[in-house]
């Protein structure tokens, strides 16, 4: 039996997935081994989100000579989070580092200007410690936007 | 007065048969690195430029032209 394939003058046209900034930039995280990456910052969070709740919690309150050193357990972490960013950013491709580290300056300065001005109007409900949350939003708004123009 | 940067990398790269990603692979970058300076939306680093150069054989100011516009 003759398959669609085999007619003379029948064009097989197959569509691609359409490609978008957002996988492109998904791929090449791939590429460049980010899963390792990923582990290591997840690690470095938890020990930062351990560390918090070591400082906030009752045996920190009731600790007099130490208490200053066990402050070093969240920013610690912290810390090594930042090295572990840098890292990675100066391994990249010159273009990708060029829009992860212009998104970055995007997302500190919206988030500076956004913590300014609704702060000082605390019947809008914005709290100081979503700056953290409202940085990571900007940053993936940035960073979509330049990996979209420079597509 | 600004200047826009125009460059012949496709026209280069199709005439040595070359696909954009084996042309990342050779100078080091990305795809979408070698499509964006394609497509003059991204002028690459100095040292990028010479990488380019050298792999063809050319002069950058062959490769690349700023246009005063």
């Amino acid at each position: 039996m003759e398959s669609m394939l085999d007619i003379p003058n029948v064009k097989l046209t197959l569509h691609p997935m359409k490609k978008t900034p957002v996988l492109d930039m998904v791929r090449a995280m791939r590429k460049k081994k980010w899963p390792v990456v990923t582990v290591q910052m997840v690690a470095c969070l938890l020990s930062y989100a351990a560390g918090m709740m070591a400082i906030r919690g009752p045996y920190y309150q009731h600790v007099t000579r130490t208490k200053y050193v066990l402050l070093l357990l969240p920013i610690i972490p912290l810390v090594a989070t930042v090295i572990l960013i840098l890292r990675r950013l100066f391994k990249l491709d010159e273009m990708w580092r060029k829009i992860l580290t212009e998104s970055m300056a995007f997302a500190g300065l919206a988030t500076a200007f956004t913590c300014f001005s609704l702060g000082f109007v605390p019947e809008l409900g914005v709290r100081p410690e979503w700056g953290f949350e409202i940085f990571w939003v900007y940053y993936a708004l940035g960073a979509a936007w330049q990996a979209w123009r420079l597509r | 007065v600004e200047a826009a940067l125009r460059n012949q990398l496709r026209k280069l790269r199709e005439q040595d048969g070359l696909s954009q990603q084996q042309l990342g692979e050779i100078l080091g970058v990305s795809r979408q690195t070698i499509n964006a300076i394609e497509n003059e939306r991204y002028d690459p680093s100095l040292p990028l430029a010479f990488k380019i150069s050298r792999q063809f054989k050319l002069k950058i100011e062959d490769i690349f032209l700023a246009e005063r516009s």
